[in-house]
């Protein structure tokens, strides 16, 4: 009989699930009874939510959004990978360069934003840009450690099978740096969102970001409760896909588990 | 591999090259960016103008005092918590789905909110500077309890230290490496989320500074304070880690860097 492990699964369940429960019943009765403008009840804001983003405004703000953030994350991963690999292969040149990478690493990535507000005007590329800037650092960085981090000997035994470069960068060192730099770009989308986030509110004119900002400046406080939780949605979604991907993409290593 | 004098030289070299790019590239107004990169020189004059502006200044020790204020929140919400969510594995279960939610709620969405209870001040950037830095720190200050050398615990229970005394003497000192480790990521995103606060929502402090040197198109003072920025940046980080590596000194365990 499955008696067995039927209560351990709800068990593990309801353990994790009591306190987020008792703390959106708490937000509930505490918007419900406080009757602050600025914390509406919880009920209106649901209500809110299910009329703005369910559908409607889905293509006008979301869609904007999470098109500037794919393309941001996507330049971001694909430049830091490729950088990073030639970086690794070419220590010379990365201790050379190393001061410029520290300190580009170093400028917090919100304070680009009005430098590239004034290179790329406002617009998709000045998002695109701002995101891009700011995750490669991560991936770029965890790429190289990654790679230096592969045994030696692993290297060396490439070349006496005589493998192709391309071989060599495929099966070996991408492979061998994979759980470095899959930490590495799951920093990078975390930043992806909060650069996202942060340059539709500095300048913008679309985007949920920017729906929020709009809708606390005209006072539509549930509507801008419901861009929040929209927000917090997406992030949690975001973050919790990749960490789906991650495992699949790690599963064939003995430890399965990234660092 | 090039190391010593040649490496200086070589990255001096590096150095001097971007500037003179820089330069030449300003100075020939180059369709694109003929607006907004304003030659190294100008931008370079403007430096040490603002470094010589009280104004500005006063604007960075705003800035460090929000981040360093809402650290010492972080640090002292996030080791509390930690440790508590340590005593027993359910409590972290019961715990982890909230975590990770609000974690992965970007803290700028939230600055609207705060903007109409808190106005753009200080309190604001500590509020924000709290939601999103204490995170690091909870994270790994359970994730330092839960690797503490089990002989390390037995051994004290074996001797029937009292529990407070086994958290005093033994949980936290063992720990200590990891949340050192959680206060720097922390510091970062404190210092990342002050200026970033101060940007969108114009609390006072360097972000603040920045936007409005923006706004108003000063170009090479915008320049000049990103740079700025950037080496408060360089300095918080190495200031933190020389303090890490004075205060840990007695521990012995040999640590893995985790983030560079």
């Amino acid at each position: 009989m499955t008696g067995r492990w039927v209560p351990r699964v709800l068990r593990r369940l309801l353990l994790g699930a009591w306190l987020p429960a008792v703390l959106v019943a708490a937000w509930w009765f505490a918007s419900e009874a406080a009757g602050s403008p600025f914390f509406p009840p919880l009920s209106a804001i649901l209500d809110r939510f299910a009329e703005l983003w369910l559908f409607d405004l889905l293509g006008v703000h979301v869609a904007p959004s999470l098109r500037n953030l794919a393309l941001g994350f996507t330049a971001a991963v694909a430049v830091g990978v490729t950088a990073g690999v030639v970086l690794a292969l070419l220590p010379t040149v990365e201790l050379v360069i190393d001061p410029v990478l520290q300190f580009w690493r170093a400028l917090p990535a919100l304070a680009l934003l009005p430098l590239l507000l004034v290179m790329a005007g406002l617009g998709t590329t000045f998002k695109v840009l701002a995101i891009a800037m700011g995750a490669v650092w991560p991936v770029l960085l965890s790429t190289i450690d990654g790679i230096r981090a592969i045994d030696p000997e692993v290297r060396r035994t490439s070349r006496v099978y005589r493998l192709s470069a391309g071989t060599v960068l495929w099966r070996v060192l991408l492979p061998g740096a994979l759980p470095q730099i899959a930490a590495g770009v799951r920093t990078s989308l975390g930043i992806s969102v909060v650069l996202m986030v942060g340059s539709e509110l500095y300048a913008s004119s679309s985007g949920i970001g920017y729906f929020v900002l709009q809708s606390q400046q005209s006072y539509a406080i549930t509507a801008m409760w419901s861009g929040v939780i929209l927000l917090g949605i997406i992030g949690y979604l975001l973050n919790l896909l990749y960490g789906l991907l991650e495992r699949r993409l790690l599963r064939w290593r003995p430890d399965g588990q990234s660092l | 591999m090039i190391s010593g004098t040649r490496l200086l030289l070589a990255r001096l070299g590096v150095l001097v090259l971007l500037a003179a790019a820089w330069q030449v590239v300003a100075l020939l107004e180059v369709p694109g960016v003929r607006s907004s990169l304003p030659p190294l020189t100008d931008t370079l004059a403007a430096l040490w103008g603002q470094l010589g502006d009280g104004e500005f200044w006063r604007a960075v020790v705003q800035t460090v005092r929000a981040a360093a204020a809402g650290l010492a929140v972080c640090v002292a919400g996030g080791v509390a918590a930690g440790l508590i969510l340590s005593i027993k594995p359910a409590f972290y279960a019961s715990a982890s789905f909230v975590i990770d939610f609000l974690r992965t709620v970007p803290p700028l969405a939230l600055i609207p909110v705060g903007v109409l209870v808190y106005g753009p001040t200080m309190r604001l950037d500590i509020l924000m500077v709290v939601i999103a830095a204490v995170w690091p720190i909870l994270l790994q200050t359970v994730y330092g309890v839960r690797n503490v050398e089990p002989v390390l615990l037995r051994t004290a229970r074996s001797y029937r230290i009292q529990p407070w005394r086994r958290l005093v003497f033994v949980v936290a000192p063992a720990c200590a490496p990891a949340v050192a480790t959680g206060i720097r990521i922390s510091a970062t995103i404190a210092l990342l989320l002050a200026l970033g606060t101060e940007l969108v929502a114009g609390s006072p402090g360097l972000g603040r500074v920045i936007a409005n040197f923006q706004r108003s198109g000063a170009l090479p003072e915008t320049y000049a304070c990103i740079v700025l920025a950037g080496l408060l940046g360089i300095t918080l980080n190495g200031l933190l880690r020389t303090a890490e590596a004075r205060l840990l000194r007695w521990h012995h365990t040999p640590r893995v860097r985790a983030a560079r």
